[in-house]
């Protein structure tokens, strides 16, 4: 009886509500928080997919105005080249490999659609130098330059498009930035140039390193330097090539054989002081001669030194090139004046594939340097016409040095490198030596990840 | 309840000798000699017929003869009539009204009979004893009065007045100058001059009657006293109400209670159809053309006003006696010129006034111009009252018929202690409130006023919600409304590169909403007015949901705390303060669509209908806010469904409970059609499983959506767990355990779906979105808060310690107060809007030229790039959904891809084909991509608002047809579509409004008036005995619920 009530009793406190209710709040609970669903993904973070390449259709090359002519190539193909000069434009026909002659004093730009979209190789050369026509680059780094009566600078900004451009120039001296307002946001109109008296707009004695950077548009900077001594001094002028960006080791191939002074300039881009080593690069090896000294470069300074401060003269001997060395990227650039001739050697740009260098004047040498790593290059002669006249074949490996006569009648040397990445330089010894680097062919351009965002 | 019996002492008739006899003798004290025939029509009135005999019988002052016609009636009525009166006359079933009296008239010629008074009598009207004494004795003191009639009242109720004189309203309303259902207490027992008196119980004269020509052929059941007394008015005799003499009429056929052929089943028809013809013969020549024209108007009026409540039958009845009136001039013709004669002809009565003062008494006797202006607000506000009040009595229904199906169960108990107690405590308690001053009743009422300052706080912390106020989710309103009701109607939208993607479902809404408050009033409105508005929704759904458990319901600060607590979930959520309008919007409907959808649970099966309509128009609403809430409630019916065929499957199985749910569901598809149907075709579809507003959408995760919180917004995760406990708890009470645990399942399977939704995975063309889960976050927070009201019930009901009460109401109390500290306090992002980063010039230059593009890009080569065109004033309100879901056009892509590899004047003309006039390009720009652009041609550097940011004008031609619709576009689709989920609205609009319920009397067993009554229980009592007790239905009126 009592089991019976005691049944009766759990049988009445047993209520299916509560346990329906219970495991409802268990599932909702438990579903609940499985529930995970996708987190929102916009377009902006979806990025990071890296662009494609593709076969370049079009580029251009700008060459500065100046003395003497302008000589254009194509390793690439034939065809017909747009050649603008300010608003004037005329087609010039170019066969691979063949050199013309374009002459004219102004800056001139050279643009190649086709076959001729690649491989573009020009320099403008003149009896006391040379220099080679790149593609527009947004920042290039002039080292040395100078803005006084004995050694002054003119810089020249071309702008190969039809739009204005907007450029800054910024002037680094030995105790950092120089404030130079008449060198900043300065609008270059379309296909037109700017030219600056480095004398004129900022006089003052000390070597600088000329930063310029295109903020809007393309414009491609020139610097013609010229040393004065001055009554009855001598007096000579050359083109100093622009250094793309700062680097750790320094490569500067091409020294002028001769008497007289040489300065190294060192910029440092960083905000600390920095140490450099100079070394010295031979066609079989690398050395820091003995009694050679490290250079101090402040943050954000220039430093210009007699190469033979920090050099012993002996040093020099059989050198290729220089090379300097900082644990900070540098900018670096060697300023010779020899035999009453200017000469600049500053840092080129490594090549990766096939190009080409213009010869600027007979009795030339053919420098290579600043090797990346073991491989081989092949040489080819070319005349004006572009038939070859001599071959060359040579194994490549990194610190060292090399060296080739070119052929008389040379016009251009073709370059192309396997499995390696180097420099190159062609430094004539005739009267009034001249020095041209080889420049790398960009023959792909990149295609971007484009995709519609959100708003 | 007292019902009539059979005077057996009554001398049983003796045989008649012809079709009419002598009166059955004055009732106990009557006398004879009075000089009044009684004229007695019937028509299958076997029902009434009884008392009518025992009526004239009854008669203190009776009869001299009583003619009786009998129009081939299928019952016993001629039985009755026999053994009362003789055989009566008889006439074909066909036989109109004034055929039958003039009939009758004529056999009083042919016996000779000349009694100068005629009493008119119907078979479903029973006399006072009294009555015709009191007539009589009328006619004495009033000798220019021709006509007399009596006071009519309802019968069987017996109390309730009828009529005391009628006339007609110039809209050809019968007008009666009563209220409603209003109660006969000598309020108008004012004998006085009036148009006309039923032909139920009118006393006439005979010769007056016969220079008439008695009642009008062509109105032959409806409507001929009026005729009859307009034009005795108009030839100068007076009519006179006799409020003294008290007929009962049941108006039988008015309310179509029988038919006869020649009301057939449109008793309105005939109605209308005489009110039409009394007022076109009888109206003055010049008013003639007015009237027509206003009738005709009137009619197309009424039409819509009869769809809104339902009547589709007597909307086109009205139009059906338009068309039978207008269609027959000559007889209007032939109407107007006996009328005419009539009046000219020379009165027989005293009134020998001329016809122009005959016109001037006319009119005075009509209704006053401006009655049916009256009526027509009258019906505005029934209406709206009763759409407020719908479903608002489920539970109590549900306990009444709970209650007749087991009259020994609880709920019995219940009703009976609340039909005896609580109407009455209720009358008091308003008569107490009647009585006080209404600020009084407010200012001692702690809930009203935390009520009122609630509201007033929520007003006040809305205000970010004013002004300019895009930001977060919400994009700015467009400057008009215009805008999107162009969005709305358009097939082919000039956003993007051109997309025929439809407009989201809320535009439409926001259009209308716009007309009143203008496009960005519309928006200040919906987010300034959400909180009140769930405020006001939750209070009423708890308030319902309360007696459903419980006939006290719930103890009004519990439904405070609930209602409150509702209300704030979109702040407390974070959506108001991301600015998730739907999401705000569709929470603030939420509690709405719940009161709707309790309809489901009326235990009478056509109540739920009209819950369905409700229900499912509540939810397309909602759906076109949140589209993920028709997928949400589909599962709850599915689920709640299986649920139920595995618990009670014949009930589950009826049509009658799957069909409203079924309605439910349907009326959202047909209502955002144009929205729903081109979004799959188009390839929008994703959409629909989207929350609305700006990308990206809010991921919804695990406790975010048990503890109502958008991620990374809305108030602290522990509010939502307590609130959760406290819900959870709520399954303690036993009383209230049930209704908990229904919350719990739906719970359960609103965060099972939830997690199936959560599977899909919705790739737009801009990147990865996650599943809309807003809606079920919120349905989720709201079953909570109804447990927790409900479980509270039982706690407070369940006699657990009050301290354990007050200690449930405090930690419940926390949800609100968070809510609104979060309110006050919370991240707002309305107005933090970034601003574009298109320069100003642009913008207004391309403002209203859609066709002029800026192309905004963002990002570097190395790590790809993203790009959005923007058209006229930018992106707006409405126009997220559309872009979101546009289709990637991959030329374009592909223009912009070489644009930003190596741009050349040809990329840039395709640039201007593809009508794109600016290029803003953002920093960090990739200085290659810029100065690439530079040296494009074709692009001119344009300035930027900001530094950093690059910015070009294309100029070549931008081509004109750029954004031109494709060709094989059919743009005849959308307007269908639109037609199509019009017409639904309306029906849906017509289907869930309050019902007119007159008609539909019939079929109602609880109808006093209905046909099983007499005889049965509750049947009329005999006139001059006590009368019955207050019937609940109101008579002759249209009652709206």
């Amino acid at each position: 009886m009592s089991e019976q009530s005691n049944r009766r009793r759990a049988g009445r406190s047993f209520d299916p509500f509560l346990v329906v209710g219970g495991a409802a709040v268990v599932a909702a609970i438990g579903l609940g928080l499985l529930v995970d669903p996708d987190e929102p993904r916009p377009a902006a973070d979806t990025s990071g997919v890296a662009p494609t390449q593709r076969d370049r259709d079009r580029s251009s090359v700008i060459c500065p105005a100046g003395p003497g002519t302008i000589r254009l190539s194509n390793v690439d193909g034939s065809g017909r080249f747009s050649v603008y000069r300010g608003e004037e434009q005329n087609d010039s026909s170019v066969q691979q490999g063949a050199t013309t002659d374009l002459g004219g004093k102004k800056a001139a730009v050279l643009s190649g659609t086709g076959e001729l979209a690649t491989g573009a190789v020009a320099a403008r050369v003149d009896t006391a130098g040379a220099t080679e026509c790149p593609e527009p680059s947004a920042v290039a780094w002039f080292p040395g330059v100078g803005a006084g009566a004995t050694h002054a600078s003119v810089l020249e900004l071309v702008n190969p498009d039809t739009g204005p451009a907007s450029v800054d120039v910024i002037v680094h001296s030995g105790n950092g930035v120089v404030e130079a307002p008449g060198l900043r946001g300065i609008s270059v109109a379309g296909r037109g140039s700017a030219t600056f008296d480095l004398a004129q707009v900022l006089p003052r004695r000390d070597e600088l390193t000329l930063e310029v950077v295109t903020n809007r548009g393309r414009v491609q900077p020139f610097v013609r330097d010229a040393v004065d001594e001055l009554g009855s001094g001598p007096n000579s002028s050359d083109w100093l090539a622009p250094q793309a960006e700062p680097r750790d080791q320094n490569v500067l191939l091409g020294l002028p054989v001769g008497k007289g002074n040489r300065y190294l300039t060192l910029m440092n881009p960083s905000d600390s002081q920095t140490r450099a080593t100079v070394s010295v690069l031979t066609e079989d090896s690398v050395f820091v001669p003995e009694g050679a000294e490290e250079v101090t470069v402040g943050p954000n300074g220039s430093t210009t030194v007699l190469l033979s401060e920090v050099l012993p003269k002996q040093g020099l001997a059989d050198a290729v090139g220089l090379v300097v060395d900082a644990p900070t990227p540098l900018v670096a650039g060697l300023r010779s004046f020899v035999e009453d001739d200017l000469t600049h050697t500053t840092t080129g740009p490594r090549i990766d594939s096939t190009t080409a260098v213009m010869v600027p004047g007979a009795d030339s040498t053919l420098i290579l340097g600043d090797v990346a790593g073991a491989g081989s290059v092949r040489l080819e002669y070319l005349d004006g016409a572009g038939k070859r006249i001599g071959d060359d074949t040579e194994d490549l490996v990194a610190d060292r040095g090399y060296r080739f006569a070119v052929p008389k009648k040379t016009a251009l040397v073709r370059l192309e490198p396997k499995g390696t990445q180097f420099a190159a330089s062609v430094l004539s010894a005739e009267e009034g030596a001249r020095l041209v680097r080889a420049l790398p062919q960009v023959r792909s351009t990149q295609l971007p990840h484009v995709q519609p965002g959100q708003l | 309840m007292l019902s009539i019996v059979s005077d057996p002492s009554l001398p049983p008739p003796s045989t008649p000798p012809g079709p009419s006899g002598p009166a059955p003798g004055p009732g106990p004290s009557g006398t004879r000699g009075s000089d009044v025939a009684v004229v007695l029509v019937s028509h299958n009135g076997a029902r009434w017929l009884p008392t009518v005999i025992e009526g004239i019988a009854a008669q203190r002052v009776a009869p001299d003869r009583v003619v009786a016609v009998d129009t081939t009636s299928r019952d016993q009525s001629p039985e009755l009539l026999t053994a009362a009166f003789g055989a009566p006359l008889t006439a074909r079933g066909d036989t109109s009204y004034p055929a039958a009296v003039d009939l009758a008239l004529r056999h009083l010629d042919e016996i000779g009979d000349g009694s100068e008074w005629i009493w008119l009598l119907h078979d479903d009207s029973t006399p006072d004893p009294d009555a015709l004494g009191e007539l009589l004795a009328a006619t004495a003191r009033n000798p220019e009065a021709d006509i007399l009639g009596p006071k009519l009242r309802e019968w069987p109720s017996l109390r309730r007045l009828l009529e005391v004189g009628v006339t007609i309203s110039g809209t050809g309303q019968r007008e009666l100058g009563l209220e409603r259902g209003e109660y006969d207490q000598g309020q108008h027992d004012e004998q006085r001059s009036v148009l006309a008196v039923n032909t139920a119980g009118m006393l006439v004269r005979r010769r007056v009657l016969d220079a008439l020509g008695g009642f009008d052929e062509q109105l032959p059941i409806f409507g001929n006293d009026i005729d009859f007394g307009w034009r005795a008015a108009a030839a100068g005799h007076g009519c006179v109400v006799v409020p003294d003499a008290v007929v009962f009429h049941a108006e039988a056929a008015h309310r179509g209670l029988r038919s006869t052929p020649l009301t057939g089943k449109h008793t309105h028809y005939q109605e209308r159809r005489a009110a039409l013809f009394t007022l076109l013969v009888n109206a003055s020549g010049p008013g003639l053309v007015f009237q027509t024209f206003r009738l005709a108007f009137g009619t197309l009026l009424r039409m819509i006003g009869f769809f809104l409540v339902r009547s589709p039958g007597e909307a086109l009845d009205d139009l059906a006696a338009l068309v039978s009136v207008y269609s027959k001039p000559s007889k209007i013709a032939a109407g107007r010129r006996r009328r005419k004669a009539e009046r000219s002809a020379n009165p027989v009565g005293p009134g020998k006034a001329s016809e122009e003062e005959r016109g001037r008494r006319v009119r005075s006797l009509l209704a006053p111009r401006w009655l049916p202006y009256r009526h027509g607000l009258d019906l505005v506000g029934d209406v709206f009252s009763a759409v407020t009040d719908q479903a608002s009595d489920v539970a109590e229904r549900r306990r009444i018929a709970a209650a007749e199906l087991d009259p020994s169960s609880l709920a019995a108990r219940r009703v009976s202690r609340s039909d005896l107690d609580d109407p009455d405590a209720d009358e008091e308690a308003e008569a107490d409130l009647d009585a006080q001053s209404a600020l009084g009743r407010f200012v001692t009422n702690p809930i009203s006023l935390l009520l009122t300052v609630f509201v007033i706080a929520a007003l006040i912390l809305a205000r970010p919600a004013f002004g300019d106020f895009a930001g977060g989710a919400l994009s700015p309103a467009p400057e008009s409304g215009g805008s999107w009701w162009g969005l709305f109607g358009e097939t082919w939208h000039e956003l993007a590169q051109g997309t025929d993607v439809p407009a989201p479902g809320y535009v439409p809404v926001l259009a209308l909403l716009s007309l009143i408050a203008g496009a960005s009033g519309a928006v200040t409105v919906l987010l300034v007015l959400a909180v009140p508005f769930g405020l006001w929704g939750a209070w009423r759904f708890l308030r319902v949901a309360g007696r459903l458990i419980d006939p006290l319901g719930a103890p009004r600060w519990l439904l405070l705390i609930g209602a409150a607590g509702y209300a704030l979930v979109p702040v407390a959520s974070g959506a108001w303060g991301q600015g998730r309008l739907g999401l705000v919007v569709a929470s603030a409907l939420l509690p709405w669509l719940a009161h709707a959808a309790l309809g489901f649970a009326d235990p009478e099966p056509r109540r739920r209908w009209p819950a369905g309509w409700r229900t499912g128009l509540l939810l397309a609403l909602t759906a076109s806010f949140a589209p993920v809430a028709w997928f949400v409630v589909l599962a709850l019916v599915v689920v709640t469904g299986a649920i139920g065929l595995a618990v009670n499957a014949r009930a589950v199985r009826s049509r009658q409970v799957w069909g409203p749910m079924l309605v439910t569901l349907a009326v959202p598809a047909v209502l955002l059609l144009p929205w729903w149907l081109p979004a799959l075709t188009s390839g929008g579809g994703a959409g629909l499983l989207l929350d609305t507003g700006r990308l990206p959408l809010p991921a919804v995760a695990g406790s975010d959506l048990l503890l109502g919180r958008l991620p990374d917004a809305g108030a602290p995760l522990w509010a939502g767990v307590v609130l959760l406990a406290l819900a959870a708890l709520a399954l303690v009470p036993r009383s209230s355990r049930l209704a908990v645990a229904a919350c719990w399942v739906i719970i359960a399977i609103l965060a099972g779906t939830a997690l199936l939704l959560s599977l899909v995975g919705i790739d737009l063309p801009s990147g990865v979105q996650p599943v809309g889960l807003g809606y079920p976050m919120i349905l989720i927070q709201g079953a909570a808060l109804t447990a927790l009201v409900l479980g509270g019930i039982g706690f407070a009901r369940a006699g657990v310690p009050a301290p354990v009460r007050w200690v449930f109401g405090l930690v419940a109390a926390v949800v609100p107060v968070v809510g609104l500290f979060q309110f006050a306090t919370g991240e707002v992002r309305l107005g933090d809007d970034p601003g574009s980063v298109v320069p100003e010039y642009m913008s207004e230059r391309v403002q209203h030229e859609p066709e002029r593009g800026i192309l905004v890009m963002t990002g570097v080569a190395e790590d790809g790039l993203d790009y959005r065109v923007l058209r006229g004033d930018g992106v707006r309100l409405g126009e997220d959904e559309i872009l979101a879901l546009t289709p990637e056009d991959s030329g374009l892509t592909d223009v912009i891809t070489r644009l930003t590899s190596e741009p050349n004047p040809d990329v840039v003309a395709e640039l201007a084909d593809a009508g794109i006039e600016y290029l803003v390009y953002p920093g960090p720009v990739d200085p290659t991509i810029a100065s690439g652009l530079d040296a494009s041609g074709g692009l001119a550097q344009a300035s930027a608002s900001e530094a950093g940011t690059r910015a070009w004008r294309v100029t070549r031609e931008l081509d004109g047809n750029a954004l031109a619709a494709p060709d094989g576009l059919d743009t005849w689709v959308r307007p269908l579509l639109i037609a199509v989920s019009g017409v639904g609205l309306l029906v849906t609009l017509v289907l869930c409004a309050p019902t007119g319920e007159r008609r539909r009397r019939r079929d109602d067993p609880a109808d006093p008036a209905g046909p099983e009554l007499p005889g049965a229980p509750g049947a009329p009592v005999a006139p001059g005995a006590q009368p019955a007790a207050p019937a609940t239905a109101n008579p002759g009126g249209r009652r709206i619920r």
